[in-house]
């Protein structure tokens, strides 16, 4: 009698939790916060501020989500991850989603089973250099002594470049961008390689980024973007279409400042759909239909966070570039909200 | 009749549970087998699970090539190389950061365990202080802080470089000490290298061929020989003749500055020393406790106790 109590227990204890694990948005919500995972500290992508207010490109990406699921853009728990242990927090469930400049590659899609939900940033590899070594090409870097943080495709690609170049190297692996900022500027490494924009975002925070140079060649392609777990569509397609409100409402022209005024109804009927006053887009997603306002109206559209975080007016000064929307010659495009 | 009884009651299977010399043996073996049942089931449950979030416990990556590169390394590897590969390169380091380790460490805890005995007050409280605190804070800030002091504090490679260098290189221009690790001197064998090595290593054994011949004749006759220099003339000597003779066929190869860092001769990177430092005076500490307690086995304040102590390791004693 007591043991069939106690085997009935742990199947419906096994049941709960596999319906848990399952739900990701469930799961959410009822905790109450989105476990966001997010990189150490890279100014302008993800770091905290002064008060430990999280802020940057990544972040945002975060508090859009949680905006859209739980309606309150502070709900959110950020969990710094370096580029080592961000894969295990997101498999394990310790994190519910990660935005931490992670490149889309094939073998994090297939073999880790993540789902990349989209492209936020298209980066590429570049180095940077002191100015006084006086070098202008990364094929003077025969011999040079590189800061290399580990388990990223930086560090491979680096490998790559400098065999496929017939160059020697000395890598200094290293954990995270502070660390690597501490040996850069040290001259324990003569060279700091990683993702371009995270390298204008470490030079924005140096005493004299006058004198530190980025080099002309870009080596690789970097998609970064926000992804989440195999198996949990449901998930996905809430974090894909939070970041695809982001940039439709760029492309669409609804900002945080217009926001109220074109929730009252448009002429624009994919504004419309967008914003919910026509159709019920959120009820497909499991959400309600003002979801995707909730989402703009925490820091605007996508160009909107591009500029206030990251964009030519900061520190960081980084061009639209590849990133600009597709009607103006970027590869930023998101599928039509119909 | 009388065989049997000698030899007892015959074994039967039911004694196992009934008779109480085996009982408790018997439920120790499934307690055991219960043990391990429970255990397998656990990590059966963990491989399933892990499976299912695509992580299978699977170690045939190893066999992949890494596509990483190694700067510390005592076997030849580059990022072709598989992931075995780069973990044999990994275990080699641990090795050698141990014996590495070991020796300093042993080192700093003989000194600072008899110095904290002596009775010089200073020098007994200064150590004292050095092994509460070392002791005290974990041994990861430790090496992070060597690490940092040396990064920061090293003369900066960048110095070394150009036409008119900033810093100099010590020891005649054989020895570099930067941020970015100690370059020094490495030897070039060239043909026959290897002889004065050779007898070098024979002159070793030579040493103790010397010594057990030198005992065995004072024993015999008394006489006592200068053993010390006589073994510093063996160990010396007859390599350093042969090095001559043959035209120093062991030649040193010094670390030049080139575009970016010093090539040639051997570099100890920062990584090494910071590591080697911040795990020996971590384990030095504990070792110089170890060495205190030793010495505090000297029952200092009876002689008599302190003669039988003495006796009792010696062996034999004799009163």
């Amino acid at each position: 009698m007591k043991k069939s109590v106690f085997l009935g227990a742990l199947t419906v204890a096994g049941l709960v939790a596999g319906a848990a694990s399952a739900a990701t948005l469930d799961d959410v919500k009822a905790k109450g916060e989105l476990a966001c995972g997010v990189s150490t500290g890279l100014v302008g992508f993800a770091a905290p501020d002064a008060n430990g207010n999280w802020a940057g490109f990544d972040v945002a990406i975060c508090r859009a989500v949680a905006a859209a699921v739980l309606g309150d853009s502070n709900a959110v728990k950020f969990v710094p991850t370096t580029g080592k242990t961000r894969f295990t927090a997101l498999a394990s469930g310790e994190i519910d989603m990660l935005a931490r400049n992670t490149t889309w590659t094939f073998s994090r899609d297939v073999d880790l089973k993540f789902t990349f939900v989209g492209v936020n940033y298209y980066d590429g590899q570049g180095f940077m250099v002191p100015k006084e070594l006086g070098v202008s090409s990364a094929k003077d870097l025969d011999g040079a002594t590189i800061c290399i943080q580990t388990g990223t495709t930086t560090e491979l690609n680096l490998a790559d470049y400098f065999r496929s170049n017939g160059m020697s190297y000395e890598p200094v692996p290293i954990e995270t961008n502070a660390e690597s900022q501490q040996n850069y500027l040290a001259g324990a490494c003569d060279v700091y390689t990683t993702d371009a924009s995270g390298l204008a975002a470490t030079r924005a925070t140096f005493e004299n980024p006058g004198d530190h140079v980025l080099l002309p060649e870009i080596i690789s392609k970097e998609p970064l973007g926000p992804l989440v777990r195999h198996g949990d569509d449901q998930w996905g397609d809430i974090v894909r279409w939070t970041l695809n409100a982001l940039i439709s409402a760029e492309e669409l022209g609804v900002t945080s400042a217009n926001l109220a005024e074109m929730q009252k109804g448009t002429n624009n009927p994919e504004i419309n759909r967008l914003l919910g006053t026509e159709g019920d887009l959120g009820g497909m997603l499991g959400l309600d239909k003002d979801w995707a306002a909730r989402v703009i109206a925490v820091s605007g559209n996508y160009g909107e966070i591009f500029e206030s975080n990251i964009g030519e007016s900061t520190a960081i000064g980084l061009a639209r570039g590849l990133n600009a929307q597709w009607k103006n010659g970027g590869l930023i495009y998101s599928p039509p909200f119909r | 009749m009388a065989d049997q009884a000698a030899q007892g009651p015959t074994f039967r299977l039911s004694m196992l549970i009934y008779d109480s010399r085996y009982r408790s043996m018997t439920i120790q073996v499934i307690a055991l087998f219960l043990f391990m049942l429970g255990f397998a089931w656990l990590a059966n449950n963990a491989a399933n699970n892990l499976a299912a979030l695509g992580k299978p416990l699977s170690f045939g990556f190893l066999w992949q090539p890494s596509g990483y590169d190694i700067n510390q390394k005592l076997i030849a590897y580059d990022s072709t190389m598989t992931h075995a590969r780069a973990a044999l390169v990994g275990i080699l380091n641990t090795l050698l950061i141990a014996v590495l380790g070991c020796i300093a460490a042993t080192f700093i805890g003989v000194m600072v365990g008899v110095l904290r005995l002596s009775k010089n007050w200073i020098v007994a409280r200064l150590m004292t202080v050095y092994i509460e605190t070392v002791r005290n804070v974990p041994v990861l800030l430790w090496i992070l802080l060597t690490a940092a002091i040396l990064i920061e504090t090293m003369p900066k490679i960048a110095g070394f470089r150009g036409k008119t260098p900033e810093n100099a290189m010590s020891l005649w221009d054989s020895v570099a000490f930067t941020n970015a690790g100690v370059f020094v001197p490495s030897p070039v064998f060239g043909a026959g290298g290897m002889v004065p090595v050779v007898v070098f290593l024979l002159s070793v054994v030579g040493i103790f061929v010397f010594g057990r011949w030198a005992k065995a004749r004072q024993e015999r006759t008394g006489d006592i020989l200068p053993t010390f220099w006589i073994k510093l003339a063996i160990l010396t000597l007859p390599a350093l003749v042969v090095f001559f003779a043959m035209g120093r066929p062991i030649t040193l190869e010094y670390p030049v500055m080139a575009r970016f860092r010093f090539e040639g001769g051997f570099v100890i990177r920062n990584s090494l020393i910071a590591l080697w430092l911040a795990l020996s005076i971590y384990t030095g500490a504990f070792i110089a406790e170890a060495v205190r307690a030793g010495f505090r086995q000297f029952p200092k304040d009876n002689p008599k106790r302190l003669r039988l102590w003495a006796c009792a390791r010696a062996g034999p004693c004799r009163w």
